[in-house]
């Protein structure tokens, strides 16, 4: 299924699919993704999405999705960082996937691997790119696109995102011009398109272990950089 | 500035996609160039806008579906 999203909003918009599971609320989700503290249930499965589409925007991704019923909602939050989750303001529900087609994933020039912790672009240019993205690893991951501040350095951007204390300013990473790529689990595969501007991007992931809050998998070395054009 | 509100989540929908998983037995998938992924049909799009219907509300818009959303 090619899944495209269309922002007909004033706002960035994300959309994260996640396996619902019985026992288990999207409300229940929805606490652990929105609190600062909680760690990623182990119960999660990350069904992919499309990353941050700012306003007027689109994006697509193409899944090879299970059949199933899945959580869909946004990531993204209200008025920044601190602000409630867009989910909990509208931006959440649940979908069943019926039927199977016969389809397969479009052919894709450039590659995106995950693993425990490494991250392999190939093949990745200036422009609209077709990604094909797998998880070889165990545990989900995540991959944004972190365009490094003009002036800045790879080492300085991915030190700052490591980092307890406040980025100096002006931040090595020019955050208003992240591409971002949804949570995917082991196993399933998808195609991605990932708009990149001539530059030099942080690719990593900023999640942590399954169940528990331990530093994101940055800091377990999980980043590359990536210089375009 | 945004008052925290209770959970409001969206209606339940049930999308059948007619076709909407890709084949998950086709090893064949990204492989070389003479592959039966060439005569496969084109996986369906399901197309979800994101709406925002007041200033502080925001919605899906799912295709054949009623908005989804407060």
């Amino acid at each position: 299924m090619t899944l495209r999203l269309e922002n007909a909003s004033t706002q960035r918009h994300d959309l994260q699919l996640v396996r619902a599971v019985a026992g288990h609320t999207l409300e229940e989700l929805l606490r652990h993704v929105g609190s600062e503290n909680a760690p990623l249930e182990p119960w999660t499965r990350s069904g992919g999405g499309i990353g941050t589409v700012g306003p007027g925007g689109s994006a697509d991704v193409t899944l090879d999705l299970q059949l199933g019923t899945y959580w869909y909602f946004s990531t993204e939050r209200i008025g920044g960082d601190a602000g409630p989750l867009q989910a909990v303001h509208g931006m959440a529900g649940e979908v069943t996937v019926e039927g199977t087609s016969g389809a397969t994933l479009p052919r894709a020039p450039a590659s995106l691997v995950l693993g425990e912790h490494s991250i392999v672009p190939e093949r990745l240019g200036p422009g609209l790119n077709q990604v094909r993205l797998s998880n070889d690893g165990a545990m989900p991951h995540d991959a944004p696109f972190l365009p490094v501040a003009p002036g800045a350095t790879f080492e300085q951007a991915t030190q700052a995102l490591a980092s307890d204390k406040p980025a100096a300013l002006p931040p090595p990473i020019d955050f208003d011009s992240v591409v971002s790529v949804a949570a995917f689990d082991p196993g399933p595969r998808a195609v991605v398109s990932l708009d990149l501007r001539p530059g030099t991007y942080a690719v990593v992931c900023l999640l942590p272990d399954p169940g528990t809050t331990e530093p994101s998998h940055l800091r377990k070395g999980m980043a590359t950089e990536l210089r375009v054009g | 500035m945004h008052r925290r509100k209770p959970l409001v989540v969206g209606v339940i929908v049930s999308l059948s996609l007619a076709g909407a998983a890709c084949n998950q037995d086709d090893p064949t998938i990204g492989a070389g160039a003479s592959s039966p992924a060439n005569t496969a049909p084109a996986p369906p799009v399901v197309t979800v806008r994101a709406l925002q219907p007041t200033p502080g509300t925001f919605a899906f818009e799912l295709p054949g579906k009623s908005r989804v959303g407060s």
